[in-house]
């Protein structure tokens, strides 16, 4: 009997337990917003855009929803939304290939009229346009570009030297070499997965050139072929031969504050430096400033947020949500974002009076490389997000032990995995 | 009269049935179901939104036990399982030895030891970064002030050390917790044993080895139990101290789970390392259960 109670409780609730995993589908009412511009300027900015867009247009009334966290739980939120029948209009969204596995599994829908309405082939350089694009087909808007191939420099220790920002890989060697003669680190650096990677990429641009550098980031070359040896070796060569003594225990902020102390002289790293360093009390343009690395052509490399349009089939939130991507995608709209965020708007005719010391001059920077086509995306952002991840924790371990073996082993490694993607199609197409 | 007692019987056994319904429902979704979708999932290829997943069968686990990171990854997990099992536990039944009824203020000294315990350990991490930097971190310049600059590290950097890094951190945490179990343990052992060896003219060496160590089984017992189980779970003083680099060098099971899983999307990989997870714990720690089990069971009687 109590056997019988029991297997029949079981079986009770194990069909409750089914029942509870299956979502109701709750009507929404209003099209929401989602983005982890939680905190401070990031959600200034985030409200200075919806506050514009109301302004501009009655229908691009979203409701914001904050996510804690980063990428990966924005994810999560989004997957549990995509099987419960609840996701938003409009997400923030990282670049490239994130959009593509959201394109590939039919959950983001082609904003290619809006695209036209804002003119965006015309006001977005071709290398920004890729970073929204998969398979020839636009779902997103680029909404704030951070340049993260510029050299931060000591001012006053170039000056007490007499060095001059170098222009070529020669001179950059000969400026490594004064600041070490004199007892100074050339070239700071941090762990992490990220910040060498992004070393790599003037070395990579300046060997393969910028059709080679999107060849490799769709898959069409080779990781371990002559021209990714020479860019490496470029690399080895001019950057990991200088970073400062046991840079690989530092982080970003850790290493910037040696920057700070004057233990070591250059920094490539992302525009946010900048802020960084104010806040420590150094003045830009008088006690750092910086320059493009050497990559040949002034390429401006970047990477940026993506506001991406969602497949609901919930008419008024399509309606709402392209109404919302037009004020996002529009030079007030850019400008009232990033203004607040300290970013940099990728519309070319956002005007540029209300920047910063350091915006304008980036500003100023990104619309020559518009207008040369020498705006480049993250490479690690183009790439399928496991062989990016691959890609940067294996250059950390060589760039600790350098050696040609070493070299060689990585770049088979990374071509093996090249090879994989291939297989399982992950390579974006434009 | 008969018809009364069965019915009271019935009775009973509803409000069993309701009584054990709970926990039994609990059971079933937060264990029964995950395990169960876990185990499912580990043999699909799924990036997490797709609304299908492709069945693989066994190729998760094939690539996994092919990959050199995998490799590491399980090596580390038994270092920090050798290390939770030794170090913390005999750092704290020495220190409990030695503060044992010997100094005045014990429980302040107390305190200081327990205090790390219950600091998060993303916190503990955070401080500790700063200690490991390596220009001008408290343990570099130490060691250079002293005059040992040979000796100093790239602490959190260097692929060889980082691993000692975070348990060092780690250390100073749980020492706490093996402390205040075998302090107290110590309190409990009738002095009267002691004195009697004493008396006997035993050794305090002898002491030690025949008196209050075997006494102090179950404190160990208990020590060495949830360490065990720390070490095969640990993920957050990892994770927050060195993100499991240089190069994946530091990474453990459950940050390479959560590394393949959210970082790179593929939860069947991710499932599939869960499940190894789980497997590996289990057969590390089943025979402890099993002992506590009987334990309770010779107490019983």
């Amino acid at each position: 009997m109590l056997r019988r109670t029991f297997l029949a409780s079981s079986l009770v609730a194990l069909g409750l337990s089914v029942g509870a995993l299956t979502p109701p589908v709750i009507a929404q009412e209003k099209p929401q917003i989602w983005s982890y511009w939680t905190s401070g300027a990031e959600a200034d900015a985030l409200s200075a855009l919806m506050n514009t867009a109301k302004a501009d247009n009655k229908e691009a009334d979203l409701v914001h929803r904050p996510i804690s966290g980063s990428a990966a739980e924005m994810r999560q939120a989004l997957q549990v939304a995509f099987l419960g029948g609840n996701p938003p209009a409009v997400f923030q969204s990282g670049m490239a290939l994130e959009l593509k596995s959201f394109v590939d599994s039919g959950r983001l829908a082609s904003i290619d009229d809006v695209w036209a309405e804002i003119k965006g082939a015309e006001n977005f350089a071709p290398g920004i346009t890729k970073t929204v694009m998969v398979d020839g087909k636009v779902y997103g808007i680029p909404l704030n570009v951070h340049i993260i191939n510029n050299v931060f420099y000591n001012k006053k220790i170039f000056a007490k030297l007499g060095l001059t920002p170098p222009k070529t890989w020669e001179e950059f060697k000969a400026v490594a070499k004064t600041l070490k003669d004199n007892g100074i680190q050339p070239l700071a650096n941090a762990s992490g997965p990220a910040w060498t990677l992004y070393n790599t990429f003037p070395a990579i641009l300046s060997v393969l050139g910028d059709e080679g550098f999107y060849k490799l980031a769709s898959g069409d070359m080779a990781f371990n072929g002559p021209e990714m040896h020479k860019a490496m070796q470029l690399f080895t060569d001019t950057y990991v031969a200088n970073y400062m003594k046991n840079w690989s225990g530092y982080t970003w902020s850790t290493a910037a504050d040696q920057f700070v102390k004057g233990n070591v002289a250059m920094y490539q790293m992302g525009d946010w430096l900048s802020s960084y360093l104010k806040d420590a009390g150094m003045k830009p343009g008088e006690d750092y400033d910086f320059f493009p690395a050497p990559s040949g052509k002034n390429q401006v490399v970047v990477q940026l947020d993506v506001l991406a349009f969602t497949s609901t089939g919930d008419d008024a939130a399509q309606k709402a949500g392209k109404a919302f991507l037009k004020v996002s995608g529009s030079p007030d709209g850019q400008l009232a974002f990033n203004l607040k965020k300290g970013s940099i708007a990728p519309n070319k005719t956002a005007s540029a009076d209300k920047y910063d010391a350091y915006g304008k001059q980036a500003f100023e920077n990104l619309k020559t490389a518009t207008a040369d086509n020498e705006v480049i995306p993250n490479l690690k952002k183009l790439l399928p997000v496991q062989l990016g991840a691959e890609f940067g924790n294996q250059i950390v371990a060589y760039s600790q032990n350098p050696t040609p073996e070493a070299l060689d082993e990585m770049l088979n490694l990374l071509e093996d995995m090249h090879k994989d993607m291939i297989d399982q199609n992950a390579f974006v197409k434009w | 009269m008969k018809a009364k007692h069965q019915s009271m019987q019935a009775q009973r056994n509803r409000v069993y049935v309701l009584f054990l319904a709970g926990p039994v429902v609990l059971f079933l979704i937060a264990y029964v179901y995950s395990v169960g979708y876990t185990v499912n999932l580990s043999l699909h290829s799924w990036d997490g939104l797709s609304p299908v997943s492709k069945f693989v069968g066994f190729d998760n686990y094939i690539s996994l036990f092919k990959s050199a990171r995998f490799e590491n990854t399980v090596i580390n997990n038994l270092k920090w399982l050798v290390f939770y099992l030794l170090v913390p536990t005999t750092l704290g039944l020495s220190i409990a030895l030695l503060l044992d009824g010997k100094l005045k203020g014990e429980g302040i000294f107390k305190t200081i030891i327990f205090l790390p315990y219950i600091i998060t350990p993303v916190a503990v991490s955070a401080v500790w970064r700063w200690l490991y930097v390596p220009d001008g971190g408290l343990f570099n310049t130490l060691i250079t002030l002293v005059g040992f600059e040979d000796l100093t590290q790239n602490w959190l950097g260097d692929r060889g050390v980082v691993n000692f890094s975070v348990m060092l951190a780690a250390l100073w945490c749980a020492t706490g917790f093996s402390f205040l179990v075998f302090y107290s343990g110590l309190k409990s052992i009738p002095q009267e044993y002691i004195e009697a060896a004493r008396i006997d003219g035993a050794s305090p060496v002898s002491i030690f080895w025949n008196i209050v160590l075997p006494q102090l089984w179950p404190s160990t017992i208990l020590v060495v139990g949830l360490f065990g189980i720390d070490a095969m779970r640990i993920f957050d003083i990892v994770w927050s101290m060195s993100g499991g680099g240089p190069a994946r060098a530091s990474e453990v099971l459950a940050t390479q789970l959560y590394d393949v899983g959210f970082s790179t999307f593929r939860m069947g990989m991710a499932s599939a390392i869960g499940v190894c997870q789980l497997i590996m714990a289990a057969v590390l720690i089943l025979p402890y259960i099993m002992y506590i089990a009987r334990r309770v069971e010779d107490h019983g009687e």
